[in-house]
Formats: C-alpha cells, sequence, structure tokens
C-alpha cells in the first residue's frame, strides 16, 4: 500500500516551541511510504509534571519501533521507565525538581497500527490509546470511528495517563484497544486532546472537520500554526499544543 | 464567564496571604498542647509555599504563573518573609522557589513497592517564620493588602483575580475590618473580583468547627459574622476542588469562610484557595 502521513505540530500559545511536550511517531521512509504494516503513534506529556516531553517521546518511539506492547508486565514498563530515568540523569538539580522527579511524568498515548490485506487496497487495524490522545477515522463523509473519546463531554481535567516512575503499573492496565478495517480512501487522524476535542465539538454541531483538515494540507491555505492562532482567538479550542498526524491512501 | 482566565506566564495571577502574628499565636492548637499556633501556621503557609512553586516546577526552572505577597500583622505590619526576600512585598514564583530562607531535611517514610517501608530524605524549604507579639492590627494590614492589590492589578488588568487568604485568631483590635474586606473583594480584574479567604484559628478544643458555610449558618459573635460576611462566594472551580479532593459538599453560595478550624481546615483552605484549575 502507499500511505501519504502528514504531522502538524504547534506549541501553546505564550510558549517557545522548546516547551513543546507532545510528541509523535511515524516510519521514516521516503514519501509515500510503502509496505504492508505501518505504525504511527501521538503523545501528549502532562504540563503540570517534569521532563513530560520526554516520556512521550519515548513512549511515541517505544510504539513505532514496536518495543511497546499491550503486555501490562512489570518487566515491560520497568524498561520504558528505566530509559526515562536514564535520560533525566544523575546531574544536579534544584529542589522543587527534584521533588517533582520523584512523582514522575505523565503522558497520554494514542499507537496506531495500519495492516494491509494480502490482496491489496483494503486492510485491518488497531489501536492503543491511554488518556485523551483521539482517533478519528472517515470514510466519505462520515466519522466512521472516533477513539477512545465518542464526545467532546468525555474530555476532564484529570485524564488517565502513563506514569514514567513505579512501583505500581495501574495505569499500563487502563490500556484501551480497538480494531476496524479500512479502504482505499478511508483518512485516518491522530491527535492530541485539545485539537481532538474542537474536532468533536465540530462533528457534534453537523460541521465536517475533516474537510477543514484536509484542506490546511493545502499549500494555497494558511499553516497550521495560523489555523490554530485564528481558532485560540475565537476561544474555539483551548491554548494547549496542538498535534495532528493525519493519514491517507491518496496525495491531497 | 468570570473566573475562566488562563493562567499563564505572559498572563499570570497573584495570592495574597495576610497573616496574625499577634500575641495570642503564641497560645498552643487545641488537639497540640505543646504546639503553639504560629507554628502550626508558619508550617502551613510554608508548606503551601512549597506547593505552589512544585507545581509550578519545570525541567529547566519554575516558570512564573503566580506572584507571592505575604503580610504579617502583630507588633508590626508589613512583608514578612525570613530570609533573602524579607521586606519583598511582592515576590514571584520563581524567587520564592529559588530564594528559601533556608532548606530543612527529614526523613519521610514511604511504600517501596515490595510489601516494606523506604525511608527517603525530603528537603523542606522554609520562607516564613512564626512570630507571636503584640495586637491584631486587622484592618491597617488589610489596607497595606489592598494596596498590593490595587497596583498589581493596575499592570494586570486581565489576570484570573488574585485570592487573598486570611488567617487570623483573634478580633481586630485597630477596629472593624469590615469596610477593608470591602475595598479588597470590591477589586476586579476583566475576569471577576479579587477572591477573600477568613481563617479562624481555633484555640477552643470543645468548639464546633464551621466550614465553607452558606448564609443560613448561625455564627456565635459579631467578629465571626463580619468575617463571615466579608469572605467571598467560592467559585464553581474551588467548590469542586473542595467536594473532590477533600470529600466536601459544597454547594452554590458556599463562603470561603472557616470558624475556629484545625490545622487540618486550615490546610484544605489553603488548598481550595489557591488551585485554579486553569493553569497553562
Amino acid at each position: 500500500m502507499h500511505v501519504y502521513p502528514e504531522v502538524f505540530q504547534v506549541a501553546k500559545d505564550g510558549n517557545a516551541q522548546l516547551d513543546y511536550e507532545d510528541a509523535w511517531w511515524m516510519p521514516k521512509q521516503c514519501h509515500p511510504l510503502e509496505g504492508r504494516s505501518f505504525r504511527f503513534a501521538v503523545a501528549d506529556g502532562a504540563t503540570d509534571a517534569v521532563f513530560s516531553g520526554l516520556w512521550a517521546r519515548i513512549l511515541v518511539r517505544a510504539f513505532g519501533k514496536r518495543n511497546f506492547t499491550t503486555d501490562t508486565s512489570s518487566a515491560h514498563i520497568g524498561r520504558l521507565r528505566k530509559i526515562w530515568a536514564r535520560s533525566v540523569g544523575h546531574r544536579p538539580i534544584p529542589w522543587y525538581v527534584e521533588e517533582k522527579l520523584r512523582s514522575g511524568a505523565f503522558a497520554a498515548l494514542i499507537g496506531f497500527e495500519l495492516v494491509e490485506n494480502q490482496n491489496g487496497g483494503s486492510g485491518t487495524w488497531n489501536a492503543t490509546a491511554c488518556g485523551d490522545c483521539c482517533l478519528f477515522q472517515v470514510r466519505n463523509r462520515d466519522l466512521i470511528t472516533a477513539f477512545p473519546i465518542t464526545s467532546s463531554e468525555q474530555f476532564t481535567n484529570s485524564p488517565h495517563l502513563l506514569c514514567s516512575v513505579g512501583p505500581g503499573t495501574d495505569d499500563f492496565n487502563r490500556l484501551s484497544l480497538t480494531a476496524g478495517e479500512w479502504i482505499e480512501g478511508d483518512c485516518f487522524y491522530l491527535m492530541t486532546d485539545a485539537l481532538a476535542n474542537w474536532f468533536l465539538v465540530e462533528c457534534e454541531t453537523r460541521c465536517v472537520p475533516w474537510q477543514i483538515l484536509r484542506d490546511i494540507t493545502l499549500p494555497k491555505d494558511p499553516p497550521f500554526g495560523s489555523w490554530i492562532e485564528g481558532l485560540r482567538r475565537a476561544k474555539q479550542i483551548r491554548n494547549d499544543d496542538c498535534t495532528l498526524l493525519s493519514i491517507g491512501f491518496e496525495h491531497f | 464567564m468570570a473566573y475562566s482566565a488562563e493562567i499563564s506566564r505572559s498572563n499570570p495571577t497573584l495570592f495574597v496571604f495576610v497573616i496574625d502574628q499577634s500575641g495570642s499565636m503564641a497560645d498552643p492548637v487545641p488537639d497540640q498542647p505543646n504546639r503553639k499556633k504560629s507554628d502550626a501556621v508558619a508550617d502551613a503557609i510554608n508548606r503551601l509555599l512549597q506547593n505552589l512553586v512544585i507545581r509550578c516546577a519545570k525541567e529547566e526552572g519554575v516558570r512564573d504563573y503566580f506572584c507571592v505577597s505575604v503580610v504579617g500583622y502583630g507588633n508590626r505590619v508589613g512583608p514578612a518573609f525570613s530570609g533573602p526576600l524579607a521586606s519583598r512585598e511582592l515576590v514571584s514564583i520563581s524567587d520564592v522557589g529559588n530564594m528559601p530562607a533556608r532548606v530543612e531535611q527529614r526523613t519521610k517514610k514511604s511504600d517501596d513497592g515490595a510489601g516494606g517501608i523506604m525511608e527517603q530524605t525530603v528537603k523542606l524549604p522554609v520562607w516564613f517564620d512564626p512570630v507571636a507579639d503584640g495586637g491584631t492590627p486587622m484592618c491597617n494590614a488589610l489596607g497595606q493588602a489592598a494596596e498590593i492589590l490595587r497596583r498589581w492589578l493596575a499592570q494586570h488588568p486581565d489576570c484570573f483575580p488574585p485570592v487573598v487568604i486570611h488567617i487570623t485568631d483573634g478580633e481586630s483590635t485597630d477596629g472593624d475590618p469590615s469596610q477593608a474586606m470591602a475595598a479588597i473583594t470590591s477589586l476586579s480584574s476583566s475576569d471577576g473580583n479579587i477572591l477573600l479567604f477568613n481563617v479562624h484559628v481555633s484555640s477552643d478544643a470543645n468548639s464546633t468547627p464551621i466550614a465553607f458555610p452558606d448564609g443560613s449558618v448561625t455564627l456565635p459573635d459579631q467578629y465571626a459574622k463580619a468575617l463571615f460576611e466579608g469572605a467571598s462566594p467560592l467559585t464553581y472551580g474551588m467548590r469542586m476542588v473542595a467536594n473532590t479532593q477533600h470529600s466536601m459538599s459544597l454547594a452554590e453560595g458556599a463562603r470561603g469562610y472557616v470558624y475556629n478550624g484545625d490545622m487540618v481546615l486550615v490546610i484544605q483552605a489553603l488548598d481550595i484557595g489557591t488551585r485554579p484549575s486553569n493553569l497553562r
């Protein structure tokens, strides 16, 4: 299959790009991707923890490299947490970072895999999620999958998140799994929470947000950052890091 | 909608603590006869400042979402920080984090995850030392707080409304504080009026505490009534913190007022008053 993934990202207003704490993963190949199966992921590091952006990057990379499985054994989770602890290092840190490190970093994750059938032209997909990063599948003019959140009312200030420190593994036990089928012409969107919330609100008011998302990939339209800035000014979206990973089977 | 402004580094908010340091604060806490109220309040303020710093801490440093002012009143009225921040009336939360008067170390026991207990050394920074001396010039102290707030609002007209937490154990000795409280709560940013909490620390082990009452409560004396009437109604977000984090069941109309509170109630009031959810 030929897959055309595109990533768009913007830091929350008032923050530098260095403060961006979302993360994404897609295979590093030529565009379009050619193959029988691909993995993609988007994660959102929690603002109120330290080194959350790092934890988000560790999670998406682990998912993309197939080092993240739904095996919730403590050994598997421990490996990911050790990578985070090693990366944080042992340099001298002020008392407030030291205190916060003990609580660890937190992140939401959506991982997505596309697999092509033997005959080509269609196939299956599966997704793994924790928290409020979302997957949407659009076919023709219909939203046919919203996962794991299905309505804008389900967004809260305290979603379940994956934690970078133990000893507990309850957070990994809360992973949600789902699967489905795709045909050529479908579009998939992975998003962090602010954008996903906007997307669902638009759907609930009988709008077609995927048409807007398709349009912003066209060169004539304003870039992603300017478009998000407009939504923020109009108070249609929460001021937060925004990440969109769109996956289609044709070049827009 | 009021009380919905984003709190960010470009639009920070302010917490003002007005602390009674009069001689009666040397009396013991009701259930801890060897502990002075002034010591217990100082511990509560220090832990709150520590939590505020930690809440704003990121790997690169402390983000200035808040400024803090601590006004003490007793033998003197004025800024009450100790150490390098002494005499500063308005301090950014990053300066609070980086300039404690001292950092004490304590041993903390916690679950080791394998059925045992492990000991950890934790650092406890101190910014505010206990004082218990002199009268109770409450009106003067609230007036100074109002001046600090006016200057802040002139520079931050669109901020999340500042929160004032006033902790006292007694009766004002420089007049009726009603007007001074009204002067504070009449100030506003474009997002709403200033929020005032009045927290009465108990000396009486036999009296029943009253926490965040609405207008239907019967209060024992004119001082309690004045402090109740001067306190602001809690915002929706604050009631949610009280109900979800502290197992309370507060409805609309509940006020930021505590009468005869023990230290648990004082700490809960500090938490409810300083936990807006719209931190960005």
